[in-house]
């Protein structure tokens, strides 16, 4: 198992560069899997994005402000044979994203609506608690050609 | 981000290009609050150049609305990229805002009202 690590700073600036490597990687791995198809590797690498960024924001939301220059947010994809898994850690209080409510739509609200994309763009979002970190895995399967 | 404004009769249409995520929120509500809001004012969101949107880009849009809207105004939304417009049917908000081909529909359906 192929596994990439990022680093980060909890700053927005530093969570939009994660985002963008993300789908980076997330197209260039559709292509060592699937090959050359622009379409479908764009389709992946956009939905992978939209969750990694989501998640990405969370951690700096969350980060108390005292920490915001120290706190590091780590991005960790594990590249497995068609599935790709994305984990977004960080040290910030416990925050468990299957906590959060669905938004209420009819309502039109101006935000909660991170963790539905999260959840709507990937296979599985699941958290947990390690050693002290919050750990929210992303996963995003290539499904086999019929 | 880039945030560039044009006006026309009484429609602003406000072009963005790059990224419209949380990290540009602050200058996003920042120009909201320049813009006038003792008379109705329409505006045309044209997000041909937007490459990505995320909840805090979006959050921004609904807030924005809300605000013209109690003046009287509205917003209509024009050229969306296929990626952009995911976002807005996974949120549910393309059924909010009215979304158009170009920005001169957009500009146009408001003196159509």
């Amino acid at each position: 198992m192929e596994e990439i690590r990022l680093t980060i700073s909890a700053t927005l600036v530093q969570a939009q560069l994660g985002t963008i490597a993300a789908a980076e990687i997330a197209k260039a791995y559709y292509r060592q899997v699937e090959g050359a198809d622009q379409q479908l590797a764009s389709t992946f690498a956009d939905a992978v994005e939209l969750a990694v960024g989501e998640a990405c924001t969370n951690s700096v939301k969350y980060c108390p402000a005292a920490q915001a220059e120290s706190c590091m947010v780590l991005i960790c994809f594990e590249l497995g044979a068609r599935e790709l898994v994305v984990r977004v850690k960080d040290c910030n209080p416990p925050f468990d994203p299957a906590s959060a409510p669905i938004p209420d739509f009819e309502k039109v609200p101006e935000g909660g609506y991170g963790i539905h994309i999260m959840k709507e763009c990937m296979d599985q979002v699941s958290y947990e608690r390690v050693d002290g970190w919050n750990v929210v895995t992303l996963r995003k399967s290539i499904p086999e050609e019929e | 981000m880039k945030i560039e404004m044009t006006s026309s009769g009484s429609v602003t249409t406000i072009a963005l290009s790059g990224r419209f995520d949380s990290s540009v929120v602050p200058e996003f509500r920042q120009m909201i609050d320049t813009l006038p809001t003792e008379q109705p004012v329409n505006y045309v969101i044209d997000l041909a150049e937007v490459q990505y949107i995320d909840s805090g880009g979006l959050g921004c849009l609904v807030a924005f609305l809300r605000r013209v809207r109690q003046a009287g105004g509205d917003i209509k939304v024009a050229t969306l990229t296929d990626k952009v417009r995911a976002v807005f049917e996974l949120t549910r908000l393309h059924r909010i805002f009215e979304i158009y081909d170009n920005s001169t529909a957009a500009e146009r359906s408001f003196a159509s009202n």
